[in-house]
């Protein structure tokens, strides 16, 4: 079969953050614990394979491939190591800096092949990109960050498409619009990129991936290849973005991540005990696992009415976490939880609880009032460790937390007062 | 609400059961001995209120049907209201299903409206009190005691326990004043794990620092190795000049030796050898041709010591012929006297036979004598036949005898029976015999009949005259009837009221007046009619009247049987020739002679057939002693024909003929053995004169040939024969020497004029060989030899030496340093060298420390690109953040939970308690006899634990100074005061107690029934026990106790 003709193939990535902290597990044997703390690695020699094996005529870095502020030799030379592997195939690689790379935090010793380019931080640079007879077949503008804090908009500073150029991609690490959870560094808007009339922009610097526009033009986000904790859930990885001949363009995303960070939402109503409740557990793990693409670490957040609620409270989540821990659900993946949150509703009417006249009633009315009134007494009671011992290792709980802490202390109570009185 | 009566489907050991009673409004004793079903049955009631538990729940007793049934039921219950309904539960999943007693079902939400904030954990709480809570006060401590009384007051809930626990977990989280707790040990390790972080970051950010240095460090390697080299190139100079020193001198010494030796031309490798060799040989075959003569000469000498006997070498064939058969002569001549003497022997035993056998017997006649196996056969034949007549004969007398005896015995049998049968007399055959006897008993049947007609007959004159009577005694006149006329004059009346009516125009009336009259009519009709009905004077003379007509004709219908019984016995009587009618004795004693008669009938009968079995056995006696006398002179006849044959046979072979046959097989057999003995003497005078012939032929020629070898020939022929043998052996031994030397004689010859020949060339090639280098004798052809070597010698030492120096300077150079060692001082050189070697050492070292230098660098850049700790150990960090934050979450819970059940318990003890404290003081009371009159709690104790109980005197006391069985009073007295102050609030469900009482004292035990009584009067309770004296005592204090007694399940 003949290949599909193409115009132009290349991969784009970004926030490799080679090297940077990945969450282990307690209890976690140390091969795992291993593949976890290399797995940045191993994403990026994903990364190298997929272009070697697609062929493509270059690579795009769009920042961040480490953390400068760790001055990561190692990761600096894996990375170097990579591109040299794209020089051996003729393939080239066009980067630049992010606020964790940035121009100046890079080892002098270290030099990159000659198949790699990394754009300036003083001007955007504009490349012509040509293929083995010298035909130009891609323009790419990119600048880099020169120092780790830059708050001035670049993309203003992106040239407008010359008619001459052929098929345009502009490479920034920026974040449009001040994405949430991330440092608005480079700040821009999706016009600002828009009016510079180019067909693609690679970007970097948000770890979702995110297709901020699907055309005219294709404004993407590839994410970071590898999730690193549990903030970075789901399918991680690049995009293989082909050109056709007519202007087309295909743009598949590639999963590189070797490690899936997930979120479980396990409905456990009906569960009558903890050993069933396990093996349901167990039984949606696995099926999981059977559709798995890698290994998977899940935070489980178990959902529904169920009389268990007072009793997963009462260091049930801990016995259950402890022995699905101790003996990691079986499947074709292995799948490590991470932790286990309760948000059950116990089978008893909270309501009716409230209204009797016990001191599990007095409980209920007082959690009430503290849910909807003033915390003070609360925050005053946990303010010596969270104010005081630990607070520079700790946030300090915001209103919503204080709730779910309010919550969590009531079902324990009523659990622990409960234990023994319920068959 | 309250629970009237129950139905179990299946649970446990019960299936299909209902309880025998209904559950009292009040106080309900559930009594029956262990393993009765008591505490199936509380269980049943609990699920039924509470739901099943899921199958899958395990450590728990399901109750699983064990006697069938499906695992549910029913309970009915009742409303505070008074309404009854039902609820049905069934198998463990679902809600249950509430119907009114009509079956209509009602909404689900009326149980947990009748169970109020009653949910199971707090019936569990308050609702049910088991024997084992009660138990525990003896095993606890006083703290456990004095928890467990707080608790009671507070819904019987673990405050205490839950309030330590919680503290405990928080407190291993984090103490204000703890240092081991786990988050001190999180954080120390986490900022043990930042200084680490630290130092490898320090080590990554020296990397650049290190791989420029070692950059300067190659430049300055680059420069010492160059100097290094035109040292090296120097000194390899001077050394080669100084090795090539020694080459010089040799080569210069070679040159000249070389010029001191004469030219002699160049010999072979081998030329000595090859005169050596030459000089060899011809020493040799001289030596051989020598020894070859003397050989010569020595077998000439012994050929003359060598000579054959021609005479006995010209008898071979006839000595080697005599060997042959020399063994045969000796065997022939044994034989022939073995068969000598055997024949002599056989003689004397023929002459012995003929003897034996009688004059008769000759040796001509033995021989004649036919004892073939032919002959033998026909005597076998011959006497078997004797032998079979002979049997046949006696067998045949012996059944005749037997068949002569059996006739006679039958004829003896014949006359036997004859006269027994005449002994008899004349009878009639029994077929008449039995004919008269059934008429005998037809008669005797007959009178009998006759006599029970005339007693029936008498009977039903008697009844006659009895019913006559009667009739003559009941003759009345019978009444007149009314008369039918007024009626029929009604109906007239009506009909002409209807015409009067129809005709006036008033119908109405005049139909109205005409049905009335009507009716009238009718009326008097029908009463005429029954009138007449119930106006005959006397039914019973009408029956009696048919009566007497039956009886009539009864009587006439018995007479009429008489009469014809009496015409037939008449008729038999006549049969038997009399006259008239016998007497019943008469006609009995003739069916009695009629019996006797047909009993001698059947004994003739018999005899008769006895005599015509009897003559048919003596015919067919005689027919066999007939048949046996035939056979006997049959067997006479054929015996007598054997005997002649044999005679016959005798005589045939003139033998006489009165031999018996048995004797004459003995005969033939000692025929036989003479004839054999006869003529095997015969065949052993034949092969003696044989042997004879045969050695007498061998002696003949042994004689001869003795006689040509000239040799003796005196002794026995065998003997000769061994000497002649003996003596050919040795001429022959001898003539084959003889031409063995000649043939070696030849030989030695022949060699010897071939080694001659060798030796001449030999010499020839010697003289070549000396003329060939000049010399006259093998001595000078040594000698030059040896200056050729010696000179051959130098020219290689001198090439070596080239070769050397050529080594050392190469080809270019070897020319210049030919020349330079022409002029070469070594002392001066030395010196030069060692400085020279001095300076590159001193630039090697040099070397080294930078390349130390340069490898100390590298691995120190090679360890920070190697070290992949810088991930781990930032991995590590961010999760014990992660596990730090996780635990001070935890703490938070513990503590939050704290603070809530603080808060939750200040407020209940301050609002609720004290209502609760007042009625179980009421309790408390009561069951004390008054003892004790007050509970008190203190509002400003800390978590509620610090009970008092006030004294009938005033005096307190703390509960843990109160004696255990107290302390269990307090307990109840505070559940129940709980349960009341909870029936206030709400609506009051069943409470269960599972012999609760069981270690009370009677005292006590009485007391508290009386508490349990008084609380039956505010909720339905039902009280589970196995004691007798415990339902005593409630029906005591509750006299409207309903006891259910399950023993009989």
């Amino acid at each position: 079969m003949q290949p599909p003709s193409r115009l132009l193939r290349f991969v784009h990535t970004a926030d490799l953050h080679l090297g940077s902290r990945v969450i282990t597990l307690p209890g976690m044997d140390s091969q795992t614990s291993s593949g976890l703390t290399d797995a940045t690695y191993t994403a990026w020699q994903s990364i190298i394979d997929l272009c070697i094996r697609e062929a493509v005529d270059f690579l795009l870095i769009a920042g961040d491939v480490y953390d400068s502020a760790d001055r990561n030799i190692r990761a600096q030379l894996q990375f170097r190591d990579g591109l040299r592997q794209l020089e051996k195939h003729g393939i080239a690689a066009y980067i630049v800096h992010g606020n964790h790379d940035p121009a100046n935090a890079w080892s002098r010793s270290i030099q990159l092949p000659k198949n790699a380019h990394c754009f300036s931080s003083e001007e955007p640079e504009v490349i012509i990109h040509r293929d083995q007879d010298g035909t130009p077949i891609a323009a790419i503008a990119g600048m880099s960050f020169a120092t780790a804090h830059i708050r001035e908009n670049l993309a203003e500073r992106f040239p407008p498409r010359d008619r001459e150029w052929p098929f345009t991609i502009g490479l920034l690490h920026c974040s449009i619009g001040g994405a949430i959870g991330h440092e608005p560094y480079a700040p821009c808007s999706i016009d600002d990129l828009k009016v510079c009339g180019y067909e693609y922009w690679a970007l970097g610097h948000i770890h979702q991936p995110a297709m901020i526009a699907s055309g005219d033009p294709y404004i993407i986000y590839a994410g970071n290849p590898q999730g690193r904790d549990m903030g970075e859930t789901g399918d991680r990885g690049c995009r293989l973005v082909t050109v056709g001949p007519d202007g087309s363009v295909g743009i598949e995303p590639v999963r590189t991540g070797s490690y899936h960070w997930d979120l479980i939402e396990i409905d456990i109503s009906g569960a009558v005990d903890l050993g069933i409740l396990e093996e349901r557990i167990r039984e949606r793990l696995a099926a999981i696992s059977e559709e798995a693409g890698g290994p998977i670490i899940t935070r489980l957040i178990l959902t529904g009415v169920t009389p268990l609620h007072h009793e997963l409270a009462g260091g049930g989540i801990t016995a259950l976490a402890e022995r699905l821990t101790e003996d990691t659900p079986t499947g074709k993946h292995p799948v490590y939880p991470e932790r286990i949150i309760s948000r059950t509703t116990p089978r008893i009417n909270r309501e009716e609880i409230i209204a009797r006249d016990d001191i599990l009633g007095e409980i209920c009315k007082k959690s009430a009032g503290l849910l909807s009134g003033d915390k003070k007494e609360i925050t005053k009671a946990i303010a010596p460790l969270y104010i005081s011992y630990a607070r520079s290792y700790l946030n300090q709980p915001d209103d919503e937390e204080m709730c779910a802490i309010i919550e969590e202390a009531e079902a324990l109570l009523l659990s622990r007062l409960a234990a023994g009185g319920i068959e | 609400m309250k629970i009237t009566s129950l139905f179990i489907d299946g649970f446990g050991k019960f299936s299909q059961w209902s309880p025998p009673d209904r559950f009292g409004d009040g106080v309900t004793a559930v009594i029956g001995p262990n393993e009765a079903g008591k505490t199936t049955m509380l269980a049943f009631i609990r699920r039924m209120l509470y739901g099943f538990p899921d199958g899958r729940k395990k450590d728990l007793n399901h109750y699983q049907p064990v006697n069938g049934g499906k695992i549910g039921g029913r309970l009915a219950f009742e409303t505070d209201a008074g309404d009854a309904y039902l609820l049905l539960r069934d198998g463990v999943r679902g809600s249950p299903t509430i119907t009114r007693t009509d079956g209509t079902e009602v909404s689900g939400s009326l149980l947990p409206s009748l169970l109020g904030p009653a949910d199971q954990v707090f019936y569990e709480n308050i609702c049910a009190i088991s024997l084992d809570e009660l138990q525990e006060f003896g095993t606890i401590d006083r703290k456990e005691i004095r928890d467990r009384l707080a608790a009671a007051g507070a819904g019987n809930l673990p405050v205490r326990k839950v309030a330590d626990e919680l503290g405990a977990s928080a407190d291993a989280i984090y103490a204000i004043r703890g240092k081991k707790k786990q988050i001190n040990a999180r954080i120390t390790e986490l900022k043990d794990l930042e200084q680490k972080i630290r130092t490898v970051k320090e080590s990554q950010g020296e990397y650049d620092r290190i791989n420029e240095a070692i950059s300067e460090k190659r430049d300055e390697l680059a420069r010492k190795k160059d100097e290094k080299k035109s040292f090296e190139e120097a000194i390899t100079y001077a050394t080669a000049l100084s090795k090539a020193w020694d080459l010089y001198l040799e080569r210069k010494e070679a040159i000249k030796a070389r010029e001191q030796i004469p030219e002699t031309g160049t010999f072979p490798e081998d030329a000595l050898l090859e005169l050596n060799r030459l000089v060899e040989e011809v020493r040799r075959l001289e030596e051989e041709s020598r020894d070859r003569m003397q050989q010569c000469e020595r077998i000439d000498t012994e050929l003359e010591t060598v000579r054959a006997r021609e005479e006995i070498l010209n008898q071979t064939d006839a000595i080697r012929s005599i060997e042959r058969t020399i063994e045969r002569y000796r065997s022939r001549k044994d034989d022939l006297t073995r068969c000598q003497l055997d024949r002599v022997q056989k003689e004397k035993r023929s002459t012995s036979q003929l003897e034996n056998l009688g004059d008769d017997w000759s040796r001509e006649r033995i021989i004649g004598f036919d004892t073939s196996i032919a002959v033998i056969n026909e005597i076998k034949a011959l006497h078997e036949d004797l032998e079979r007549t002979d049997d046949a004969c006696k067998t045949a007398s012996i059944n005749h005898t037997a068949a002569k005896t059996t006739y006679m015995e039958k004829r003896e049998d014949l006359s036997l029976v004859h006269q027994r049968r005449a002994d008899i007399g004349e009878i009639p055959d029994p077929g008449t015999a039995q004919n008269l006897l059934g008429q005998a008993r037809d008669l005797l049947g007959v009178i009998l009949q006759i006599e029970s007609l005339e007693d029936d007959l008498a009977s039903i004159r008697k009844e006659e005259a009895r019913t006559h009577e009667i009739i003559a005694s009941l003759k009345i006149p019978p009444a007149p009837q009314p008369p039918k006329w007024p009626g029929y004059l009604v109906f007239l009346a009506a009909i002409l009221a209807l015409i009067g009516g129809f005709l006036a125009e008033a119908l109405l009336p005049a139909a109205a007046l005409a049905a009335i009259l009507i009716i009238a009519g009718a009326g008097i009709l029908f009463f005429r009619g029954a009138a007449s009905d119930t106006g005959s004077p006397v039914t019973g003379d009408g029956s009696y009247q048919e009566e007497a007509r039956t009886l009539a004709a009864e009587r006439n219908e018995i007479e009429r049987r008489r009469s014809n019984a009496e015409e037939k016995g008449r008729r038999i009587a006549g049969a038997f020739g009399l006259a008239s009618i016998p007497s019943r004795r008469e006609a009995e004693d003739l069916r009695d002679h009629h019996e006797d008669l047909v009993t001698l009938a059947g004994r003739g009968a018999d005899l008769e057939k006895d005599i015509a079995r009897a003559e048919a056995l003596c015919r067919t006696a005689s027919t066999e002693l007939k048949a046996r006398k035939d056979a006997l002179s049959h067997a006479r006849s054929r015996r007598k024909d054997a005997i002649d044959a044999w005679k016959s046979w005798c005589q045939r072979r003139g033998l006489p003929d009165t031999t018996h046959p048995e004797l004459i097989t003995h005969l033939i057999s000692g025929i036989k053995e003479a004839k054999d003995l006869i003529i095997a003497i015969d065949g052993d005078r034949k092969r003696e004169d044989t042997l004879y012939e045969e050695i007498q032929s061998f002696e003949e020629d042994v004689r001869a040939v003795a006689a040509a070898c000239r040799e003796p020939v005196a002794g026995t022929p065998d003997t000769i024969g061994e000497r002649l043998i003996t003596l050919l052996n040795e001429a022959e031994e001898t003539k084959r020497r003889e031409i063995s030397l000649i043939e070696k004689r030849r030989g030695e010859e022949n060699e010897m004029e071939n080694t001659r020949s060798r030796l001449q060339n030999t010499t020839g090639m010697l003289i070549t060989l000396l003329q060939s280098r000049g010399a006259a004798t093998p001595e000078e052809y040594r000698e030059r030899e040896r200056l050729s070597r010696e000179r051959e010698e130098l020219k290689r030492r001198i090439h070596d030496a080239d070769e050397g120096i050529r080594r050392i300077s190469g080809d270019e150079r070897f020319d210049d340093v030919i020349m330079a060692l022409g002029e070469y001082d070594p002392i001066v050189m030395t010196t030069r060298l060692r400085e020279m070697e001095d300076e590159q050492v001193r630039i090697h070292t040099s070397i080294e420390e930078i390349n130390q230098e340069i490898g100390t660098l590298q691995e120190r850049s090679s360890v920070i690109e190697g070290d992949d700790r810088l991930t781990v150990l930032i991995s590590d960090a961010a999760a014990l953040r992660e596990e730090i934050s996780r635990i001070s979450r935890e703490w938070a819970i513990y503590t939050t939970a704290s603070s809530l059940l603080a808060m939750a318990v200040e407020t209940f003890e301050r609002e609720k308690q004290p209502a609760i404290l007042q009625e179980a003081q009421s309790f408390f009371s009561g069951i004390t006899e008054g003892r004790y009159t007050r509970i008190i709690k203190p509002l400003d104790s800390a978590h509620g634990s610090d009970l008092f109980v006030e004294e009938r005197r005033g005096g307190r006391k703390k509960v843990d100074e109160l004696s255990r069985g107290t302390a269990e009073q307090l307990y109840l007295a505070l559940r129940f005061g709980y349960i009341r102050d909870y029936v206030h609030t709400a609506t009051p469900v069943p409470v269960i107690f599972d012999d609760i009482l069981v270690n009370f004292d009677p005292g006590r035990r009485e007391n508290a029934c009386k508490a349990i009584a008084e609380l039956a009067e505010t909720c339905q309770v039902l009280y589970f026990t196995c004691h007798p004296e415990t339902v005593a005592d409630l029906t005591s204090a509750a006299p409207g106790t309903v006891v259910m007694d399950l023993s009989a399940i």
